[in-house]
């Protein structure tokens, strides 16, 4: 009896053992085919990007059951990520202005944020993008878009700010004080729309303008809206810099005949200059005079003028 | 326990297999390609409309999909079933007072849904190929055909892990459980590759073994090349299945020793 | 071989409780063996262990100690399986299967070819009684007497040498437990040996030479029923008497020890042996009361019962 009773005990365990060797042998086996079969996966091609799929989506309206605010959601996460990985996947010597867009081909934005605010027409943060980047691609796409924005929202004071600034950055500032106007006639619109409409026939091409502009911008509409109102202020001040400097560059060729060997030689001329609200040039410890985003002027002897490596295009524009 | 004869050791398999896949069958649970098929129609109708021309793709990826969707839920919910509702309904106790062993009757239901699946996904994939006709996509077949047999290769490791489960844990449990796999299974991979990019050694641990231990569902992930008309080369397709077979004996194995020891009480 | 079945000091503990581990011993240190050839029925009340015997010998349950063979093999030894048959207690089977499927199914799996898988389920699904137009229907339809049969069939599908039936009447009607212990007392003539639990006495009566009484998961007696039987020799009766009250008799019921009961149909007088019939029916002729019947009182087994298990 109790030979039976150890027999049966010792084959539990000899079926425990040849588990745990199977296990062990099979964890190998896992390891090895795992790693064989994830090197040897086939890729999806680069340009499943920019498939046209999906682009009808708006026809869904109606047929979703209520899911039109979640679609109208994904295709705005789309439009985002389009555009981001066009970016990073852009090659390594582009130089991408914001004004500028089209060496990207991001032939799809448009497409998308047209879908996500048919579904959702009152989706604020998909026009205050489109306003934003739309005119770097496409500007009358951009009107287009903004005005449809304002036909879905019309009491909606910001799509007329959007729709200003587009006519703005095109120098159209008569278009651009028409909207300001009617936009400050709106409920809720904020006394700077008053003024805005009001600089724009007066002295629309000035800095002061331009900065009034992107510091609304950055204070409303959505983060993406307010990186690039951010990116945008930064830029005037660097421009606003550069004129400095430059102006004093000149003085100093002026008196000596040469021009500076080192941007150092003028630091304590520039520290009589006034900034634009009184700010004041930034210098690292070493003396350096740095941009808004804290890079060092480069100086250009031959010319005997300054450039700036975080805003290559400020300067150039003007 | 011994086996009762070795010529006799894969017939019985075999029987208990098909009985498996007659249960399958009278449970119903194949109408649900009734449901796929409406589906796939209405979409090779109205998708014309919503992709502005690019309705081969679309027909592509969405019965792809829905095949292992479809698939899944079947070898999750049919799977914690399998060996659990015998059990519970005491249609063991005969089984086991004939020449069956427990490993016998485990790997028998088993194949027995891997049959069912089969069946099921062959037939979706029929279905799949009838709409590309229809939309003008016949030159992706192979692609298709190809994608079908990886979501069955993952389905067979689905059902292995609801069975394991099922070994030891309540139905409901179990269901939870594999569902859990599913999804993890699916993340593994970038979960591993976001832990590297993170840099630091106990994520990179932590994720190295979760991407080993669980089954790596997203090797199975062939749908998204086969729209674009792709094919796996026969080094993957070897992987793979290798991959597969070795998974599944393992957790069979897993789960054969737990059975094996249970009381039916 | 002498034994067909041997059991040897087989005790079981079920854990109950889900955090908290207890044990219910529901089997303690049983030992019994049954010889080939004749009707072995094991005996006992409701949760004495019967069920737990009959499921450890068929693989179902592992024992906690002890061991058992049958067939000369130990009980883990799976191919014994093929030379024996089992019909659990309130059988159940796939309910997607008709019977005959059924019957088919488990007939392929001992491997039997198809010919012969036909003919073994006809020759027994009729004589379990079932009638030939519900062979076709799905067991889902079938009502729990119809099962018990379906189960008695099944296990016989293999012509086993051994036959395990766990109360293999339970929820038959009196028709079909005629025909059950019809279909036992055949098996036992045609040469297989038949274990089966139960605790209706009369089926024991009928059919069993030997017997094991259970009490409590140990063994209270066990032997050849005529053996057991003969240690409380004592045979009662029971006399039925009209046109009198209970009260005429109730001065001869009190001297002489029978038992006196009001039926239905008039009185009822018990008396402990056959020598006190005569006086029984002298008294009921003296208080003018018309006789209606004597009758032997099957009260022995029940005694027995009652004496060996505690329960009635
Ligand atoms: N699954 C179980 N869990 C816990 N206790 C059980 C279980 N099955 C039976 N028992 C207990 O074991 C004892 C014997 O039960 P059983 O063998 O079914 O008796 P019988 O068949 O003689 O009526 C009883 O006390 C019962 O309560
Ligand atoms: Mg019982």
């Amino acid at each position: 009896m109790n030979k039976a009773m150890q027999a049966d005990r010792s084959r539990v365990r000899l079926s425990g053992v040849m588990l745990a060797v199977a296990l062990l042998i099979g964890s190998c086996a896992v390891y090895f085919l795992s790693n064989a079969a994830e090197a040897s996966r086939t890729p999806v091609p680069g340009s499943a990007i920019d498939d046209d799929l999906s682009l009808e989506g708006k026809r869904l309206k109606g047929f979703v059951f209520g899911a039109e605010g979640l679609i109208a959601d994904v295709y705005w996460m789309q439009s985002l990520q389009y555009l981001g990985d066009k970016f990073v996947n852009a090659p390594a010597d582009q130089v991408i202005s914001l004004d500028d867009l089209r060496p990207l081909n991001p032939r799809l934005l448009y497409p998308y944020l047209d879908n996500a605010t048919d579904l959702d027409p009152g989706f604020m943060a998909a026009y205050s993008y489109g306003a934003t980047v739309l005119p770097a691609i496409d500007p009358e796409t951009a009107i287009k878009f903004t005005k449809k924005g304002i036909a879905n929202n019309p009491e909606n004071f910001r799509l007329y700010q959007y729709l200003g600034f587009i006519y703005w950055k095109l120098h159209r500032y008569d278009e651009a004080a028409a909207a300001y106007e009617r936009g400050s006639e709106q409920p809720d619109a904020p006394p700077f729309m008053k003024a805005m409409a009001a600089f724009m026939a007066s002295n629309a091409g000035s800095r002061e303008t331009a900065r009034a502009m992107y510091r609304q911008m950055s204070d409303s509409g959505d983060q993406q809206t307010r990186i690039n109102a951010e990116y945008r202020l930064n830029e005037l001040d660097a421009e606003e810099q550069m004129e400095a400097i430059n102006a004093k560059l000149a003085n100093y060729q002026e008196k000596n005949g040469s021009c500076v060997r080192s941007l150092k030689d003028i630091v304590p001329a520039l520290g009589a200059v006034k900034l634009a609200g009184g700010a004041q040039f930034q210098q690292t410890a070493a003396g350096e005079i740095v941009d808004p985003q804290l890079a060092p002027y480069i100086l250009d002897g031959s010319a005997c003028s300054v450039h700036s490596t975080s805003f290559p295009k400020a300067g150039a524009n003007k | 326990m011994r086996r009762s004869s070795n010529t006799n050791y894969f017939s019985q398999i075999f029987v208990i297999a098909k009985n498996a896949f007659r249960e399958a069958v009278r449970d119903r649970i194949l109408y649900n390609l009734v449901v796929f098929v409406l589906l796939l129609t209405g979409a090779a109708i109205f998708l014309g409309e919503l992709t502005a021309g690019q309705e081969v793709r679309t027909i592509i990826n969405l019965g792809l999909n829905a095949i292992l969707l479809f698939g899944a839920f079947i070898a999750i919910f049919v799977g914690v079933g399998l060996v659990s509702k015998e059990i519970e309904k005491r249609t063991v106790y005969a089984i086991f007072a004939k020449p069956v062993t427990r490993p016998q009757f485990l790997i028998g239901k088993y194949l027995g849904l891997c049959l069912t699946l089969l069946v099921n996904t062959a037939v979706m994939g029929i279905g799949v190929t009838l709409a590309l006709l229809y939309v003008g996509g016949g030159d992706r077949l192979a692609s298709v055909w190809a994608a079908v047999f990886f979501v069955f290769l993952e389905l067979c490791v689905l059902t292995a892990v609801a069975i394991t489960f099922s070994s030891f844990s309540t139905p409901a449990l179990s269901a939870l459980f594999t569902f859990f796999i599913f999804v993890i299974g699916h993340f593994s991979s970038s979960l591993r590759e976001f832990a590297a990019a993170l840099g630091s050694a106990g994520a990179k641990a932590v994720f190295g073994t979760i991407y080993y231990v669980m089954p790596n569902l997203s090797l199975y992930g062939f749908r998204t090349q086969a729209a674009y008309g792709l094919l796996p080369d026969a080094a993957a397709v070897a992987a793979i299945t290798g991959y597969t077979i070795v998974y599944i004996a393992i957790l069979l194995s897993i789960a054969n020793f737990i059975f094996s020891r249970r009381n039916f009480k | 071989m002498e034994y067909i079945v041997e059991i040897q000091d087989l005790s079981k503990d079920y854990e109950t409780g889900f955090w908290k581990k207890k044990n219910v011993r529901a089997l303690d240190g049983l030992s019994l063996s049954v010889e080939p050839g004749q009707i072995f029925g094991f005996l006992g009340g409701n949760g004495a262990g019967k069920t737990t015997t009959i499921k450890i010998l068929m693989g179902l349950l592992f024992p906690t100690s002890g061991t058992a063979r049958i067939l000369g093999r130990d009980i883990a030894d799976v191919s014994m399986h093929r030379e024996i048959g089992y019909c659990p207690e309130n059988p159940y089977f796939y309910d997607y299967l008709t019977a005959s499927e059924l019957m088919n199914y488990f007939g392929e799996i001992f491997g039997l070819d198809s010919r012969r898988r036909k003919e073994r389920s006809a020759e027994l699904l009729t004589k379990v009684g079932l009638a030939e137009k519900d062979w076709n229907k799905q067991l889902r339809k079938y009502s729990k007497g119809m099962l018990q049969r379906v189960g008695l069939a099944q296990s016989l599908i293999n012509d086993p040498k051994i036959v395990f039936l766990d109360e293999p009447m339970s929820g038959l009607d009196p028709m079909g437990r005629r025909e059950i212990r019809e279909l036992i007392a055949e098996l036992r003539s045609s040469g297989t040996t038949v274990f089966m639990s139960t605790h209706i006495l009369s089926d024991v009566e009928a059919l069993c030479e030997r017997v094991a009484i259970l009490r409590r998961g140990k063994l209270a007696a066990t032997g050849r029923l005529e053996d057991l039987l003969a240690s409380s020799e004592q045979q009662a009766f029971e006399i039925s008497v009209s046109g009198i009250s209970a009260v005429a008799l109730s001065s001869f019921a009190a001297s002489s020890g029978a038992e006196l009961s009001e039926k239905p149909t008039g009185i009822s007088l018990q008396v402990d042996s056959e020598s006190e019939i005569d006086a029984a029916l002298k008294a009921v002729r003296a208080s003018g009361g018309k006789l209606l019947s004597v009758q032997p009182i099957r009260q022995s087994l029940e005694e027995l019962f009652v004496e060996k298990t505690g329960t009635a």
